[in-house]
């Protein structure tokens, strides 16, 4: 391994950038972006689920609905496949803990500001935690989550949300449904911002409600000329794909 | 254990301290080798680019950052309590892999005031010794402003800094920051001009009578740089993805894309990556070599003539407590120095506004555009009627809208549904803030220690962390807080929060806060209360170098990056000094 991991080709990026042509071969493509059967596969079909079982993903993928409702102002979570980005998510690294120090002992803080002190991964924690969301539906209103109404399914994600459903996993006083709830959430909004690619954000339906303009490289990276100005900037809502979704590069677009 | 053949000088850690001290001790004809624990890639602007602006990989899944599976810090809040691991990476992202932090910074490029360096007697002379908390633990560097103002310069000048000088060989000049030391020549790169949010915070801060400025930035606002090195960099983009990104075009100036190709060019530096060193092997009066695991977790031996610990903060301490070289600080007895001080950065105290009729454009951006004062910072405000020490720099930045991590609703909105869904699209682009960044004073019982429960994926201890917000930081942040809503006031949003700043119960690990860890292996001028000298050699060892932001005897109001990177090139000479007369040079 010892040697000069830098090309020496870095001193003339400069040069490079000046006549377009940076990058190296080898882009990488979308998972499903590959070949144009897994194209055709993906607009005709759901990909299959990874980590979640079917019920699992319909109430996942209600309960992020409530989050992120479909209305006249625009397509919600479901739209945006939500569910099936919380999918691949729980079955890849983060769910898996890959990134959590999850070596014991475990116990519980003596006081705040320690985070969750629990021996589960993300994908412990929904798998542990989504029977009980629907039981406490079912003490509270007498049907699955998925049945509700959308007063009823508001109400029940602000009890989530309070701590006040007794939802906590078994025997633990360290993650309350309050923990559950700011997981979730943040799960939803990156199923309905991240990189399409990642599953959600179908069509980049995400960025287009909040207006975000995505690939900043699009037309030649031109950002100086707007940033140092008030002027409206006319793409800021016909968001453009990043170039790794496209596999072009910058000025490609 | 395989021992390796001696080198000149080995370095633990490439990032900024480690390229810049590689970069100048190879140039003069050193051997150097360069240990770095995570991986070599060399990042090239094509290997951005075709991931780069992915916020899920980058910013949410820490893809740049060291991974707390492996290893992570335990924080305890008081002496009593038993520290927990901090079980997900969150209050602070230290990086790993070829050029650390510094390729994954956001580029704000500071140097301390002068009063910072001598904290301790410049509080004393003004307000007398009774002014300062009983366990507060400030000292002075050993090192004057003056001293180390060369070794800014260089930093400054080989990273392409952009900015506009405040005072300037002793002159002050409008315009710039005029609370800062004296200059000894002007930014190398002209500032750039202010966004929509930063026109308005500086109209509304010069109304209220500060001193507005365009804050220094690593990300180039020019056509082309070329640094004292020869080396060549282009323009910033401004794509909003800088903080928790490597630079797709160069533009922020980046270890990787400045000294250590300076330092490769000269044949002399050589690097060996997933080499995670643990020990420095000595015989209590100097190092003799550093033992590390290699990419199979076999130990392997390295000896040097020179040893230069030059990782993060954390490493650096656990390292010389894991070799026991040095005296290990007791907070019961406020004996021993290592591991003592450690300091981080005081936030809260902001505002922010919202707006209903206009859009700023903020996902275009770049890490350091900002414009700031620096009125309410160190003591460039009379504190005597406050009763506290301290301050922060305040500034309103626009750093890029990555989507996920920058929605911002009004206070009273709902957390989720159709009326929140409706503010979210109406603010996304409508809102600014203010921000605070506040200095973080020593204490006696803030320090760094190795845990007795907890271990990493080698089975070594992990670094516990003591540490807890104090009333004088409670009482600067509530006053802070009160300034910025007056300020936010002054730019006249539709809707405003702020107020008298708080922080909260106990310092929660968990929210990201700031990278801006400091201590544990203090610089100062007394043997007794620091580890290192004004050259950041050991007291305990001559040939040993430990560099960075764990020489700061405490922290400023201010990012850590210039001073770290002006210490870096006085470490450098302190090496150059050493390897020729082979003593302790102060």
């Amino acid at each position: 391994m010892e040697g000069d991991p830098i090309a020496g080709k870095r001193f003339s990026r400069l040069k490079l950038l000046k006549i377009g042509a940076v990058g190296v071969a080898g882009a990488t493509a979308g998972p499903l972006a590959t070949t144009a059967e897994a194209q055709e596969q993906a607009t005709t079909k759901p990909p299959p689920l990874r980590f979640l079982t079917k019920w699992e993903f319909n109430l996942v993928t209600a309960m992020a609905e409530t989050i992120w409702p479909t209305d006249d102002l625009g397509p919600g979570a479901r739209a945006a496949g939500v569910g099936y980005y919380i999918d691949g998510q729980l079955a890849g690294g983060w769910g898996q803990g890959h990134r959590s120090y999850l070596k014991g002992p475990f116990f519980t803080p003596s006081d705040s500001g320690h985070g969750f002190q629990i021996a589960m991964t993300p994908a412990d924690i929904y798998r542990a935690f989504l029977p009980s969301v629907d039981a406490y539906a079912r003490t509270k209103f007498g049907a699955d989550y998925i049945n509700l109404t959308a007063a009823q399914q508001t109400q029940l994600m602000t009890d989530l949300r309070a701590g006040t459903a007794s939802v906590a996993l078994a025997g633990s006083t360290a993650f309350t449904s309050a923990d559950f709830f700011n997981m979730f959430r943040q799960n939803v909004l990156e199923g309905m911002l991240a990189d399409p690619s990642y599953g959600g954000n179908k069509n980049m339906v995400g960025w287009k409600y909040v207006g975000f303009p995505g690939n900043p490289m699009r037309g030649g990276a031109d950002y100086a000329k707007w940033i140092f100005n008030d002027k409206p900037y006319p793409n800021q809502y016909k968001p453009a794909a990043m170039p790794q979704d496209t596999g072009k590069k910058k000025g490609a677009m | 254990m395989a021992v390796q053949k001696k080198v000149d000088v080995v370095i633990v850690g490439v990032g900024w301290v480690g390229g810049i001290i590689a970069a100048e001790l190879t140039k003069k004809g050193l051997n150097v080798l360069g240990l770095e624990r995570g991986h070599l890639r060399g990042r090239n602007t094509g290997d951005w680019m075709d991931s780069k602006f992915d916020e899920l990989r980058y910013a949410i899944r820490y893809d740049l950052f060291q991974n707390a599976a492996n290893e992570t810090w335990t924080l305890r809040h008081n002496l009593r309590e038993t520290a927990l691991p901090m079980r997900q990476l969150g209050s602070f992202l230290p990086g790993t892999g070829l050029g650390g932090a510094g390729v994954h910074w956001n580029g704000q490029t500071w140097r301390f005031h002068p009063r910072d360096f001598t904290m301790y007697t410049s509080t004393v002379d003004r307000y007398g010794k009774s002014f300062i908390p009983a366990d507060m633990s400030i000292q002075d560097w050993g090192i004057t402003y003056d001293e180390l103002e060369p070794y800014y310069d260089k930093f400054e000048y080989m990273a392409g800094i952009a900015g506009k000088a405040g005072h300037l060989k002793g002159r002050q000049i409008a315009g710039g920051n005029v609370f800062e030391g004296s200059r000894s020549r002007e930014f190398p790169v002209k500032a750039p001009p202010d966004t929509q949010v930063g026109a308005l915070f500086r109209k509304a801060v010069t109304e209220l009578g500060y001193h507005a400025f365009p804050g220094p930035t690593a990300n180039l606002p020019v056509a082309e740089y070329k640094n004292p090195d020869g080396i060549i960099r282009g323009q910033c983009n401004y794509c909003g993805f800088c903080e928790r990104f490597g630079c797709e075009v160069g533009a922020k100036a980046d270890p990787t894309t400045t000294v250590i190709p300076v330092a490769m060019k000269t044949g002399k530096f050589k690097m060996r990556g997933y080499s995670h060193v643990f020990a420095i092997k000595h015989d209590g009066k100097n190092g003799q070599s550093v033992l590390y695991y290699d990419a199979s977790g076999a130990i392997q031996e390295q000896p040097a003539d020179v040893i230069v610990l030059a990782a993060y903060v954390f490493n650096n301490v656990r390292t010389l407590l894991m070799s026991k070289l040095g005296t290990p600080y007791d907070p019961n007895t406020g004996t021993g120095s290592v591991g003592k001080n450690y300091c981080y950065q005081t936030g809260g105290g902001g505002a922010t506004g919202w707006f209903k009729s206009k859009k700023f454009k903020r996902y275009m951006g770049a890490g350091a555009l900002s414009v700031a004062i620096d009125d309410l910072n160190a003591d460039n405000f009379d504190h005597s009627a406050l009763g506290f020490i301290g301050g922060g720099s305040v500034t309103t930045g626009q750093s890029g809208a990555r989507p996920i991590s920058s929605l911002s609703v009004p206070p009273g909105t709902p957390p989720f549904g159709r009326e929140w869904k409706a503010a979210v699209r109406q603010y996304y682009d409508s809102f600014m803030g203010v921000g605070f960044q506040g200095e973080s004073p020593a204490y006696k019982q803030h320090y760094l220690d190795l845990d007795p429960n907890y271990r990493d994926s080698f089975g070594n201890p992990l670094v516990r962390i003591a540490f807890d917000w104090e009333p004088n930081e409670r009482k600067m942040v509530a006053y802070a807080g009160t300034k910025t809503l007056e300020i936010m006031r002054a730019i006249n949003p539709d809707i405003l929060t702020g107020g008298p700043g708080a922080l909260p119960a106990h310092y929660d690990s968990v929210p990201y806060q700031s990278t801006h860890n400091t201590g544990g292996a203090i610089m100062g001028g007394d043997p007794a209360t620091s580890v290192v000298n004004n050259y950041l050699q050991m007291w305990d060892a001559p040939n040993v170098f430990v560099v960075g932001a764990c020489n700061f005897p405490q922290n400023a109001g201010f990012n850590p990056t210039g001073t770290v990177g002006a210490l870096a090139y006085r470490a450098a000479e302190g090496i150059l000094k050493y390897h020729q007369n082979g003593k302790a040079l102060v």
